[in-house]
Parts: C-alpha cells; sequence; structure tokens
C-alpha cells in the first residue's frame, strides 16, 4: 500500500516534469504576449481541485467516456494521469517563478560563448536546480497526499489502487481511527524521506 | 570613418535599434576594421552596450544591416559570428560551479577533449593572473577576480573579435592593469579588439580608433590622438615622440603612450609665429572638409593633425590643400597618458 503510494506519486510527478520544466524554461526566459495572464492563470491551477481533475479524467475514461475503450478506469494508469494532471502547474508556475529570477543576462551570456537553444535550457534548469527541485517535491508532495482523485480514478482496490490516503478515508469510515493513524504516520515518514533523499542527491551532485 | 586604414570587419549602414518604442542607437555609416582596437566612448544610456549587442548577433536592428565581413548577419551570418567572436559583458555572470567549470565552458560545447581543455583553461587562467584556482567554486571570488574568469572564459575560445563592454568598471586598480596588458596582447596576437570604456585614459592609451557616441548617435572625433612615447625629461617639458614629430608637454614623470590634443588648441598660419606657443610643426594641407559651422584642416607634419578653422580665416590666410603651412599650440594644450 505504501509502496503503491509511492509508485504512483512518484511516476505522475515525474510525468508532470518532463514536459513541465522544459515548458517553464520557455514561458520563463521568453518575452511574448499573454505571458503575465498565462503565468497567473498556472498559478491559480495551482488550487486545481482534486475532486474536480478525478471527475474530468473519470468523465474521459469512463466506459461511455471517449476514452472509455481503453479500459483505464480503476487501474493504476488512471489514478497517475489524474495525479500527472495536478501535479503538472505546480511544476510549471513554481518553476517558471524560480528560473524568472535568473539573471536576465544569463542566457545571452551562454549565446555568446555559442550555445545552442537547447544547451541554454538546460544550463537555466541546472543554474536554477535548487529552485526546480523544490517545485518537483511540492508536486510530489502534493500529489502523495491527495485523496481524491485517487480514490475516484482508482476506485481504492486492494493490493491493485490502493493507496495510503484512500486506505486512511477507508479505516476511518469503518471507525478504526488507530489503523487510520498510524497510516497517516506512514505517510508523513514516507514523504519526509524522498524529499531528503533528493535534497542529498542534489547536495552531492 | 575617414581614416579606414585596414580592411572593414564590420560595416553598419542605417542601423537602428529601438527598445521600448525609444531609438536608442542610430548609426548611419560605420566601418569597423580587423586587428585593430576601437573604443567606444559615452556617457551612460549613449548606446555603447547596445551597439557591441548588435555586433554580437544578441540583438537584432529594427532597420538598417550589418555586415560581417561582407556577409549579412543572417542565420548564416549568425553562425559565423558566434564562431569567431566572443563578447563580455559588463557584470561578470559566472555559471554556478567551479573556475574550471566556467573557463572550459565555451570549449565543452565545442566538443573539445577534456584533456585539451583542461590544458587550454589552464593557460587563459594563467593568461589573466589566476593560477592555480580551476578548483575553486565562484562563488569564493572576489568581484576583480570573476571579471577575469570571465575574460579568460571568453579568451580560451581565440576568438577573432572579442568585444567587452565596460571590461574595467567593476575591478580594483591592480587589476585593470591587468585587463590593459591583456588587451593590448590579445591586439597583438591580430585579435580585433572592439571595447566600451568610461574611462578616458584607458581608451587613449588602447585605443586605434576611438568612437564617440552621444545619445545614440556617431559624433566626430574633436581631437587628435598621437600614439607613441616618451623620449625624454627635463625640468622644462616632456618630450614625446610620435611618429616623426616631437612634440614639447609640461614636464611630468610617467609611462606615457599617446599624447592628445583638442582640434580646438591648433593654430594654422603660413608663417612661423612669435609667440609663447612651444610646439611649431610644418606640414602641408592634405584635406578640408565641412564640419558646420567649421572646417576641419588635415595637416601632415610627419603625422597627421587635424584642427578646425573657420571658413574666413582659411579664406583669408588662404588654406588650400596642398600648400605649405605651420601647426602651432602650446605645450599645455598637449595631455599625456
Amino acid at each position: 500500500m505504501a509502496w503503491t503510494s509511492l509508485r504512483f506519486s512518484l511516476a505522475s510527478a515525474v510525468i508532470a516534469c518532463v514536459p513541465g520544466i522544459p515548458l517553464a524554461v520557455l514561458i520563463a526566459l521568453k518575452r511574448f504576449r499573454g505571458r503575465r495572464a498565462l503565468l497567473a492563470v498556472l498559478s491559480s491551477l495551482m488550487a486545481l481541485p482534486t475532486v474536480v481533475v478525478g471527475l474530468l479524467v473519470y468523465s474521459l475514461i469512463s466506459r461511455a467516456g471517449p476514452l472509455g475503450s481503453l479500459g483505464l478506469l480503476f487501474t493504476p494508469r488512471a489514478v497517475i494521469i489524474g495525479q500527472a494532471i495536478l501535479a503538472f502547474p505546480i511544476v510549471l508556475s513554481m518553476t517558471a517563478s524560480a528560473l524568472s529570477s535568473l539573471d536576465p543576462l544569463f542566457p545571452e551570456v551562454l549565446t555568446t560563448l555559442g550555445a545552442t537553444r537547447r544547451r541554454i535550457l538546460w544550463m537555466s534548469v541546472r543554474e536554477a536546480r535548487g529552485a526546480v527541485l523544490s517545485a518537483s517535491l511540492a508536486a510530489f508532495g502534493r500529489v502523495v497526499g491527495e485523496v481524491g482523485a485517487a480514490m475516484m480514478l482508482g476506485g481504492n482496490i486492494r493490493w491493485y489502487t490502493r493507496t495510503i490516503t484512500t486506505a486512511i478515508a477507508l479505516e476511518t469510515s469503518k471507525g478504526e481511527f488507530e489503523q487510520g493513524l498510524a497510516l497517516g504516520i506512514i505517510l508523513m515518514a514516507l514523504a519526509l524521506g524522498v524529499n531528503a533523499l533528493l535534497h542529498w542527491v542534489v547536495k552531492h551532485e | 570613418m575617414s581614416d579606414a586604414l585596414g580592411v572593414p570587419l564590420f560595416s553598419l549602414t542605417g542601423v537602428r535599434a529601438v527598445f521600448d518604442d525609444m531609438t536608442v542607437i542610430s548609426v548611419d555609416e560605420l566601418g569597423l576594421e580587423e586587428g585593430r582596437v576601437t573604443v567606444l566612448v559615452g556617457e551612460n544610456g549613449s548606446g555603447k552596450t547596445t551597439l557591441l549587442r548588435l555586433l554580437n548577433g544578441l540583438i537584432s536592428p529594427a532597420t538598417g544591416s550589418i555586415a560581417y565581413r561582407g556577409q549579412q548577419i543572417d542565420a548564416d551570418g549568425m553562425r559565423t559570428i558566434r564562431s569567431e567572436s566572443v563578447m563580455l559583458h559588463q557584470s561578470p555572470l559566472l555559471f554556478r560551479g567551479t573556475v574550471l567549470q566556467n573557463v572550459a565552458f565555451g570549449l565543452r560545447i565545442r566538443g573539445v577533449p577534456r584533456d585539451e581543455r583542461n590544458r587550454k583553461s589552464a593557460a587563459a587562467l594563467s593568461g589573466v593572473g589566476l593560477e592555480g584556482v580551476e578548483r575553486r567554486r565562484v562563488s569564493t571570488l572576489s568581484g576583480g577576480e570573476k571579471q577575469r574568469v570571465a575574460l579568460a572564459r571568453a579568451l580560451v575560445l581565440a576568438p577573432h573579435v572579442l568585444l567587452l563592454d565596460e571590461p574595467t568598471a567593476n575591478v580594483d586598480p591592480d587589476s585593470r592593469i591587468f585587463v590593459e596588458k591583456i588587451i593590448r596582447e590579445a591586439s597583438a596576437s591580430g585579435t580585433t579588439v572592439i571595447m566600451s570604456t568610461h574611462s578616458m585614459e584607458l581608451a587613449y592609451r588602447l585605443c586605434d580608433r576611438l568612437v564617440r557616441l552621444e545619445a545614440g548617435r556617431i559624433r566626430a572625433s574633436n581631437e587628435n590622438i598621437l600614439k607613441g612615447m616618451v623620449e625624454g625629461t627635463d625640468e622644462l617639458f616632456t618630450y614625446f615622440r610620435s611618429g616623426g614629430i616631437l612634440l614639447r608637454c609640461p614636464a611630468r614623470k610617467g609611462n606615457f603612450v599617446v599624447a592628445v590634443v583638442s582640434l580646438d588648441e591648433l593654430i594654422l598660419s603660413r608663417e612661423p609665429l612669435r609667440s609663447s606657443a612651444r610646439n611649431q610643426l610644418p606640414g602641408k594641407v592634405t584635406l578640408i572638409e565641412q564640419a558646420d559651422p567649421l572646417l576641419r584642416v588635415s595637416v601632415d607634419c610627419g603625422v597627421k593633425l587635424q584642427a578646425f578653422v573657420t571658413p574666413a580665416a582659411v579664406r583669408e590666410i588662404g588654406v588650400e590643400t596642398g600648400r605649405d603651412c605651420v601647426v602651432t599650440f602650446k605645450a599645455s594644450a598637449v595631455r599625456l597618458f
């Protein structure tokens, strides 16, 4: 169960980071019309209610939905899709704002030394890696603790899609408070452990 | 503009650059020669940095064209610019990490093998007077050291063209002397140097050509800048040799390499004058140009000297191209740097 939680959260956070971080670099370094508006929308999407995402994805992948034929509902994939959608605006918005604080000359200095666009993108992430890491961890923290999407899309199936959070919800509704509390402590230890590990990795890179 | 001795490396025609609907630079015609040191001087906001960025292709002009080696700076021209020139920004921006990572960056992205990279970086660092600092983190460097590391990061690429924006603005006096020496060495090895500075002393000492910018426009030079060396000093004068002429200047000790005389300070006459002015040089008029409302007269006295003269005076004393005349100026009008 703890393993399922960890797997789902890491997978969705990583899936959100893969397009999220490069897109954030583009938003942070480019000047274009509607940039401010886009950043405002993104930061408000950070507060997207988990049940709303659950509902939206549910309506897409349920039997009657447009993607119903894929048979995704109540599978781990469904949960990961939902959680990745939750994580994406967090990664994007937090990374973009961290990169905006880079010296505006940074890309220009790289350019004059002969760097290509791709290199500039990579160097920007490297330069702001602490902040990029924080963004990824915030996204992870958001999904590891959420219950709405996991419950609606995963169905809380034992040994399959039951995560710590859905288990806590179940135990509490059964009146098993001690069980729920114990699971809560495990969840917090898990989140703490992942944070500590990634910070250690970046520090010793 | 008029003294185009070398091959023009950059030619600008009708170039205007605009920021926030404000024209920050407007250059009708400018050629910059290969292998020389061109120094841009002017107030803050006069467009020096913008001109350097235009030359490096970091920004594009709103109108007009810039050619490098006769090639327009488009996608292809940009590749040539990138491979042959480097700009050093005023505030030395170093990447996180070690000094070596910074200096070797340009070589690394050009695919130079590690051994060669490390060797060249070490050489470039010792060239700027920083030996054995490769492993240091850039966060532990002083401002002057940072500027020198940034300089090494540019020099390690052995660029044909070095664009320097205020290279001595953020450094201590010791590093300033060092930076001047480095620019001299780079130029001696054939690098074309185009730099901006606030320090007129540095500008006079280094320049083969001085370009004065005022509110984004190029102003014609109003000074004779004579390269040379001090030949001797007695209790009365310092004697400065430039080409075929010997100038008398107020006695001063120092290792001067340039004498500057304003075009306003020169008096032209047909015969030698009996006056207190201690410099009298016979020569021949080579060129008379309009410089409204005055005329700019060039006289070959062994070196070319220019003087501003009113049209009335030119008529009265009969200054004509090809005629002999005498150029007179006070010793105190000569400034040594």
